[in-house]
This record gives C-alpha cells, structure tokens and sequence, in this order.
C-alpha cells in the first residue's frame, strides 16, 4: 500500500481488522490486559508513522504482528531492567523494606490437582524462561494459532528455522516443567 | 502411581492449557485511543516544528551576534590596555615611580 492511497479510512479498517489479534499477541507476552492495550496502541502509531515505509511484497498483517512482537519483547526487557535496577535498589535498603519478588510460582499441596489459574502461572512461568525467539514461536504457533509459514514470514527466517525454533522451545517448556514438579510433587 | 508419572501427568495438564485459548475482551475504545495519540504526538512534532525550532534559531543568531560583537569589544579592550601599559611605564620612568606606586597610577 503507497503512501498516495493509503489514508484515514484505510488505517481505520486496519485497526478494527487487527486490533483483536494484535492486542491479545501481545498480552501472550506480558499477561496484562492494559500494559497489552498500551503496547498494542503504540504497534498501530508506528503502523501509521511508517505506512510509507511498508513493503508491497510483504503481506500487512504480518508486518503488523512483526511490529507487535518486537515491541511486546522490548516492553519485556524494558521491565527486565526496572527489576534488576529495582533488585540493586533493594540492596541498599534495609532487610525490613525489602519487597518479596516472585520469580516462580506457588503450588498447591500434592493432594490437591492445580487449578487452571495455578496451571497457567506455571506455564507462563515456564514460556518465560524461554530465550525471546523461542517464546516468540511457540506464542505465535501455540496460543495465536499462526502457521509456520505465517511465522516464518513475521520472525523473518527459514522455515526449517522456524520449525527447529518451536522444536527446541517444546522441549525447553517441557524441561522446565519437569524440573518444576519434581521440586513441588 | 509413580512419581515420574504424576510429573508426566502434570505437565501434560499444563501444556494442555495452550489449546484453552484465553483471549482478551474487545475493547469498544481502542481506535479512539490509537487516534489520541496520534493527535498527541503530531501536536508535539507541530509545536517543535513551529515554535521550539524558529525559537532556537533565533536564539543561535542572537548568540552568534554577541560572540561577534564581544569579540569586537574585546578587541578593542585589548589594544586600550596595551596603551595604557605603554603609557604606565613612561610615567615610570619619567617620575622614577616604585612598582606600587605604579600599581596605585593604574588603579587610579
């Protein structure tokens, strides 16, 4: 789409069209409704800044999604920082004022099966520790119900990248989440 | 059960949970949003345009002009105390003055 054709109306259809998968793509990454909306808002202020820049071969979803990805990860490691800043903060004060950060989530007693929200904990606990092209394929693939191909078009690499990428990010998860029963069964 | 099947079990659960597709509810507000700041950032670029960047190069020309027009003061500071030093010594010689006697003329 040129800049000549593209106008308000044409952006206005590409965020009533997008909007849904682009916001919950990137809540996948920071699992907070608003800091989701935030991010998700800002992916459609640059789509709308470098319209001019956007490639006719490529297709404009997945460069919409693109632009959501990396800016989701960006928010991840902006937050990353504050918390190690935060942690480093923390050294400074006395043991009274030290607030308590989860890194892992708590288990129910053995007896008692996890409940879904529990579950979820673990698993995003799980995706967390994935390195950022892992945890991008297997979100885009798992909860966004992406295609390789499509996948392959958004992260920019191979096919055969892409496959060995949710390859290896299934069985990481998969390592995690055994390191982490075994710890609280 | 052994407890190598419980984990099995447990993480089958838990992986599980990507086909419970759980998505966030629309949100009837979020074009008018992305429309505010849009607005809010071509406002920003418009006043850095229109008054911060002439209010800049104003104040680049009228820094330059001072540079220029101390640097001609200075100039002529320079040659002004050059005569009077001239003249200083040729009051102290003339007169046979002492160095703070000279140094009490320049004050004066």
């Amino acid at each position: 789409m040129s800049e000549q054709v593209f106008n308000i109306t044409d952006f206005q259809s590409i965020v009533e069209n997008l909007q849904e998968k682009v916001r919950n793509t990137c809540f996948r990454y920071v699992r907070n409704a608003e800091d989701a909306d935030d991010i998700a808002q800002d992916v459609f202020v640059q789509v709308y800044e470098s319209m001019s820049r956007f490639r006719e071969d490529a297709q404009l979803s997945t460069w919409v999604y693109r632009i959501a990805v990396n800016k989701s990860l960006d928010f991840l490691r902006s937050k990353k920082r504050k918390k190690r800043f935060g942690q480093l903060i923390s050294l400074f004060k006395s043991v009274g004022d030290n607030e308590e950060i989860i890194e892992i989530p708590t288990y129910c007693t053995p007896e008692k099966e996890l409940e879904d929200k529990e579950r979820k904990e673990v698993l995003d606990w799980a995706i967390s520790k994935l390195p950022d092209n892992q945890k991008t394929a297997i979100i885009l693939s798992k909860y966004e119900g992406f295609s390789n191909k499509e996948i392959k078009e958004i992260m920019n690499m191979s096919l055969s990248a892409v496959e060995a990428l949710i390859h290896r990010a299934k069985k990481n998860l998969h390592n995690a989440l055994h390191d982490y029963f075994e710890k609280h069964i | 059960m052994s407890k190598k099947e419980r984990i099995q079990k447990e993480i089958d659960k838990t992986l599980g949970l990507f086909e419970q597709h759980e998505s966030l509810p629309p949100n009837p507000y979020f074009y008018t949003r992305v429309q505010q700041r849009l607005i809010e950032k071509l406002r920003k670029e418009y006043s850095f345009s229109t008054v911060l960047k002439p209010a800049f190069f104003t104040a680049l020309i009228v820094l330059n002009l001072t540079t220029a027009i101390w640097y001609t003061t200075s100039d002529d500071l320079t040659n002004r105390s050059e005569e009077n030093i001239e003249l200083t010594d040729i009051l102290k010689s003339d007169f046979n003055l002492d160095d703070d006697q000279t140094e009490s003329l320049i004050f004066e």
